[in-house]
């Protein structure tokens, strides 16, 4: 009766430590889709966008594939501002509550973004001492890169429907062909700050569950 | 628990970043710092700036001052700027001209900001300074130098101060002279034309061991002559070969005192040659006050006149005045002056005894002592409160006595 007694306990044991055999089988896909985006496009007009997502559950880490376009018409006092690109974000979060009941996510993780782009200028340039000229700058095919550190939510709504959130800090973005014209705007992104070499991104998903066994 | 957390972490970083809107305050960099230095120490050098010129404009930067360094625009519509800077030298204006290359980029920053420029990659074209050294390539919205502008030493300058003695002063105070010019043997070059000042730089003549310069004052004309010893000697590379004075030495037999004060010309010019103008040991300080003793408070009075009794020079000519400094007569033993007051003429003559010294070894003077009131046509005698003459004069000598 004793040793049946250690017996059970050692199974309970096992049990309960069976969170820590790895499993890289994939469990699920998520994909849905940013709805910050969709708003913004709806209710801005000066912005037009939107961007998909894609999660892989795999153990307690999930791989991320993020992709979106978007554009801005921007007016100055004196000038015409326009880009337009589409972009994509790979990467891996960290799921710290794994044995969570309802699967719930809380996530910690990296990105790797590239967006390849275009923006247009056309402003009134005053200058006291050489005059008032009007210019236009174009740039097509620029391309950018950046890394991103994020974090965030999934949560599971009904059945498969699922809501969540991602914030993101965005640095070391570097760019190619804007020679002559320093980017304001890289879709994927955002504002270009030269003196901060960072940025805060966000998006707001709606997604379907689907399992894959 | 977790999760409200991380929300409201989330959010209060959100709201935080949107705040932080761009400052659309000196939003371009397209001004370049220039500073001005020497090649013997890499310590600033003040420039005499006529006028700085940039191509493609009419503007006229920084006109008439002195500076240790500039700030210059650049065209953000263009890649290259040329700056033209007319500099004040000894001998007259003197052009020099840099230009440099460097690369515009235009960025929108906000729908209230507009755009921007951003200059980067300057590059030294060309130049004709002695030299020149590109310090920073980037300018920043806060103007630091970008190109430091390095001169040779100036090596034939030499530096003349005009001083006033005292009594026992052998310095001496920094006196103005007022000048028509001054000329030397070596240039027809007319110097300080209608100047006023207490020192002068002066170049001396690399061609020659001795320059004569003459003066040329308001009241008359005087010589100096300064002798020297040249040395031609390499020693900044970039600077070539040049030639420095040492061994000065000057003479003048029209100023009371001529002192060389340090032998060899140092950039920036350091005070060689003292011309030092003899103390006046016969003036008095006369006050006008409202009672006796030391109670008595000085007093304006209003004069048409002081004359005396050895000259036809009339001093305080219309003013109103509390205090006098007047003259006496050092080749007597009493002057007599005539104050003329609104109530009419008044005399007061002083006695004193005069013994004759030699000040700073060369200034044959008089030294006045004993003063005492020989006549006065006031009510109440003047007092004699100091009896000794001192040059400058501070204290005062006699008090004249005018009740309120």
């Amino acid at each position: 009766m004793f040793c049946a007694g250690l017996t059970v306990s050692a199974q309970e044991k096992k049990k309960r430590d069976s969170v820590t055999v790895r499993d890289f089988i994939p469990k699920a896909i998520r994909v849905g889709g940013d709805v910050v985006a969709l708003v913004r496009s709806q209710y801005e007009d000066s912005y037009s966008g939107w961007e998909m997502n894609a999660e892989v559950d795999i153990h307690r880490y999930i791989l991320a594939f993020e992709t979106g376009n978007w554009q801005l018409d921007l007016n100055s006092e004196d000038g015409l501002y326009a880009n337009k690109g589409t972009y994509f974000r790979i990467g891996a979060d960290v799921n710290f509550i794994p044995r969570n009941p309802q699967g719930n996510i809380l996530f910690l993780g990296a990105r790797y973004g590239r967006s390849i782009f275009s923006e247009s200028l056309t402003t009134m340039v005053s200058d006291p001492v050489w005059g008032d000229q009007e210019v236009q700058y174009n740039t097509d095919d620029a391309n950018g890169r950046w890394f991103e550190v994020t974090g965030g939510l999934r949560v599971r709504l009904w059945k498969i429907v699922w809501l969540g959130y991602t914030a993101r800090y965005k640095f070391g973005l570097a760019t190619n062909g804007t020679d002559t014209m320093e980017p304001h705007d890289v879709p994927g992104y955002g504002t270009n700050d030269s003196e901060k070499d960072s940025t805060w991104g966000f998006s707001y998903l709606v997604m379907i569950r689907l399992p894959l066994r | 628990m977790i999760r409200k957390v991380a929300l409201y972490a989330i959010f209060a970083l959100l709201a935080l970043s949107c705040l932080d809107e761009p400052d659309c305050y000196n939003l371009n960099n397209n001004v370049i710092g220039i500073a001005f230095r020497k090649i013997a120490d890499n310590k600033a050098d003040t420039v005499a700036i006529i006028g700085i010129t940039v191509n493609g404009s009419d503007s006229l930067f920084h006109e008439t001052k002195l500076a240790t360094g500039v700030e210059l625009p650049v065209n953000v519509l263009d890649d290259e700027v040329e700056f033209v800077f007319q500099l004040a030298g000894l001998d007259g204006p003197i052009t020099r001209t840099l230009r440099t290359s460097y690369k515009s980029r235009i960025q929108f920053v906000s729908e209230d900001c507009g755009e921007r420029f951003i200059i980067s990659d300057l590059r030294l074209e060309d130049h004709d300074f002695d030299s020149v050294r590109l310090v920073n390539d980037q300018p920043g919205r806060e103007v630091t130098p970008n190109y430091g502008i390095y001169r040779c030493p100036i090596t034939n300058r030499m530096k003349i101060s005009f001083r006033q003695l005292g009594t026992v002063d052998s310095v001496g105070a920094a006196m103005d002279v007022f000048l028509d010019g001054i000329s030397s043997d070596f240039s027809a070059l007319v110097l300080y034309p209608d100047d006023t000042a207490s020192s002068f730089l002066l170049p001396l003549n690399p061609a020659s061991t001795s320059v004569t310069y003459n003066f040329d004052f308001k009241e008359g004309e005087a010589d100096l002559v300064v002798d020297y010893r040249t040395v031609n000697t390499t020693r900044y590379s970039v600077c070539g070969s040049q030639t420095f004075f040492t061994d000065l030495f000057a003479s003048s037999a029209v100023f009371d005192k001529v002192r060389v004060v340090r032998d060899s010309i140092r950039d920036p010019a350091v005070t060689n040659v003292l011309i030092q103008r003899c103390p006046d040991t016969n003036f008095i300080k006369i006050d006008f006050v409202n009672q006796a003793g030391e109670a008595g408070r000085r007093k304006v009075v209003a004069l048409n006149g002081i004359t005396t009794d050895y000259s036809a020079e009339v001093f305080y000519e219309d003013e109103s005045v509390s205090s006098v400094i007047l003259p006496l007569n050092d080749q007597a033993d009493a002057t007599r002056f005539t104050f003329d007051l609104e109530s009419g003429p008044v005399d007061l003559e002083i006695a004193y005894t005069r013994t004759a010294v030699t000040l700073h070894k060369v200034c044959e003077r008089f030294a006045i002592s004993g003063l005492s009131i020989v006549s006065s046509g006031f009510a109440t005698t003047p007092e004699v409160r100091e009896d000794e003459t001192e040059f400058p004069v501070n204290k005062t000598n006699i008090a004249i006595i005018i009740p309120d």
